[in-house]
């Protein structure tokens, strides 16, 4: 499975406000709801799932990365997008360090392939620390994009 | 049968005890296959369960599916890229004084289907 069969460009958020685990979480939601992937209607389930499911382990899953996740009967596919907070934020990572980066994955409740699919390709390119570094330096949703492009043809890890 | 000379030195018996001083180094060499049993496969939560068990042995702990290279069994993210879903035959393999131990335990966590 490849980034852009999931990620939705118009949710990218680079510059999060957010500071704290749930603010993150809200913030990167209503980013997909703002983008028309998700239904206004649905966003307060989504935000309690996700963040139920924080409450059984934290998803950050170390170097600086989170994959805050749910599944939900609202979307039809995986859908997701990724959020960089420059700063920061505490996310009761297994390493215990602050996380810069997200990947806010959504997927409907019958297909758990695709959403190990989508766990297999985040984690394989993020081994790349060139490719993990790029990311949290990006300053703008094409940079972004971008860099998830050149990671589906296998510019980054092998 | 033949006595050894004296003073000549024996260099079959030579031999044997340099091998007989391999098996005896402490490090073991232990492999298990297991079936991924939840539904979900091995997706964060449980990989993390795996990794966090992992890390309390000293074996150097790899985990490896059909086909693909061996992976870190004490990194989550390592872990991850597997994608095993349901069904998936796994190999762990550990090297080192706990590695019996090691793919008993991290065999049971898996074939146990991580409580889910």
């Amino acid at each position: 499975m490849k980034f852009a069969d999931f990620m939705c460009e118009k949710a990218i958020r680079v510059e999060l406000q957010a500071t704290d685990k749930p603010s993150v979480i809200q913030e990167l939601v209503v980013a997909l709801v703002d983008s028309g992937q998700v239904k206004e209607d649905d966003q307060a389930g989504i935000i309690e799932a996700i963040m139920k499911r924080e409450e059984l382990g934290s998803t950050g899953i170390g170097r600086g990365v989170a994959v805050p996740h749910t599944k939900h009967p609202s979307v039809d596919n995986l859908i997701g997008t990724v959020g960089v907070s420059a700063e920061g934020v505490e996310f009761e990572s297994l390493d215990g360090e602050s996380v810069q980066l997200f990947f806010l994955l959504i997927s409907p409740p019958d297909r758990p392939g695709d959403h190990l699919r989508a766990l297999e390709n985040i984690s394989r390119q993020l081994r790349d620390d060139t490719f993990c570094r790029f990311l949290k330096q990006s300053k703008t949703a094409t940079d972004i994009t971008q860099l998830l492009e050149e990671a589906d043809n296998n510019q980054f890890a092998s | 049968m033949s006595r050894q000379p004296v003073g000549q030195p024996d260099s079959e018996t030579n031999a044997l005890s340099a091998n007989q001083r391999i098996e005896q180094m402490p490090t073991t060499d232990r492999e298990k296959s297991v079936t991924v049993k939840n539904t979900e496969g091995l997706h964060a939560r449980p990989a993390d369960q795996f990794v966090r068990l992992a890390m309390q042995f000293d074996s150097e702990i790899t985990v490896c599916k059909h086909g693909v290279d061996a992976v870190d069994g004490k990194s989550i993210l390592s872990i991850l890229t597997l994608c095993a879903t349901r069904g998936t035959e796994l190999v762990i393999r550990a090297q080192g004084d706990d590695a019996e131990d090691a793919v008993c335990q991290l065999g049971k966590l898996v074939e146990l289907g991580f409580d889910e």
